[in-house]
């Protein structure tokens, strides 16, 4: 039987990851054609000296993190920030943590806060994201 | 990417994004975001994927996932900012309505303020995604970097 995640497994300073991806042509373009963003930056070259993924390519990463800590994620997803920081290079390997910064009610529905974060394999930051979420339907 | 000074002004609207959510594109974006997830734990995307078994769960049908249409925004932010989008954007969205497969989706971002800051000029934006009924599904705000020529 496949674990699921239940609400009560949300904890306030639980750490997930690390993760790694590494960014290849073939996960750039299987982005790319789900959302048909097509920008010759991913596949030819780009300002920054090589193709670059979306900015955004590893946002859907809480997921990831999340399930394979916890079991299947589901639930309510509510609000999403990030900032970029560096451009992710297409070859390069990308670690992402993250970390439950805050679990609270509202209106009689619980919510928890994920922050997290990807850094390329040399070290450098590349995102930083915050996932806003209740873990009910 | 340098901008002229007519693009850089309160209130200038860019040129939107309008684009069907099928749910062809709704299975691509699912087996994208299961690609680092442990193959046995690979069924939650039945949401998003299984009309069936998303009714069973009481919904009205398969569900977009809100980064699939958070994408489109990403996509025009980087489209007008290019550089200072990779290096400096920040994009905050709250989703208030469901996506189902089939709608079609309008992003839109207008200008709502320009100020220096250690990084360069910012610029500020509201951004949103509505669908086909003009409901609003995702609202937010979003801003990038940019040199004036």
């Amino acid at each position: 039987m496949v674990k699921e995640a239940k609400p009560e497994d949300y904890n306030l300073g639980d750490e997930f990851g690390p993760l790694e991806y590494r960014i290849t042509e073939g996960l750039v373009k299987m982005f790319s054609d789900a959302v048909e963003d097509h920008n010759p930056w991913y596949f030819e070259n780009s300002p920054f000296g090589g193709p670059i993924a979306p900015v955004i390519i590893l946002a859907e990463a809480y997921f990831s993190l999340i399930s394979a800590k916890l079991g299947i994620m589901s639930g309510y997803h509510t609000k999403q920030e990030a900032e970029f920081i560096n451009p992710i290079m297409v070859g390069k390997k990308v670690i992402v943590t993250g970390k439950i910064v805050d679990k609270y009610e509202k209106r009689g529905r619980q919510y928890f806060v994920l922050e997290y974060r990807c850094v390329d394999e040399d070290g450098l930051e590349l995102t930083r994201y915050r996932y806003t979420g209740s873990p009910y339907f | 990417m340098e901008f002229e000074a007519e693009e850089i002004r309160i209130g200038y609207e860019l040129p939107p994004i309008k684009r069907m959510i099928t749910q062809e594109k709704m299975n691509a974006f699912s087996a994208f975001s299961e690609v680092n997830v442990e193959p046995s734990l690979r069924v939650s995307g039945a949401f998003h994927t299984d009309k069936e078994y998303a009714k069973s769960k009481g919904l009205p049908g398969t569900l977009a996932q809100s980064m699939h249409y958070y994408a489109f925004i990403s996509e025009m932010l980087t489209a007008f900012f290019g550089e200072g989008w990779v290096r400096g954007g920040r994009l905050a969205m709250t989703f208030i309505r469901m996506v189902l497969a089939g709608d079609t989706i309008t992003c839109r971002a207008v200008i709502t303020g320009v100020k220096k800051d250690d990084d360069g000029n910012r610029v500020s934006l509201d951004v949103s995604c509505e669908n086909q009924k003009g409901e609003k599904v995702a609202v937010g705000t979003a801003s990038g970097l940019v040199k004036v020529g």
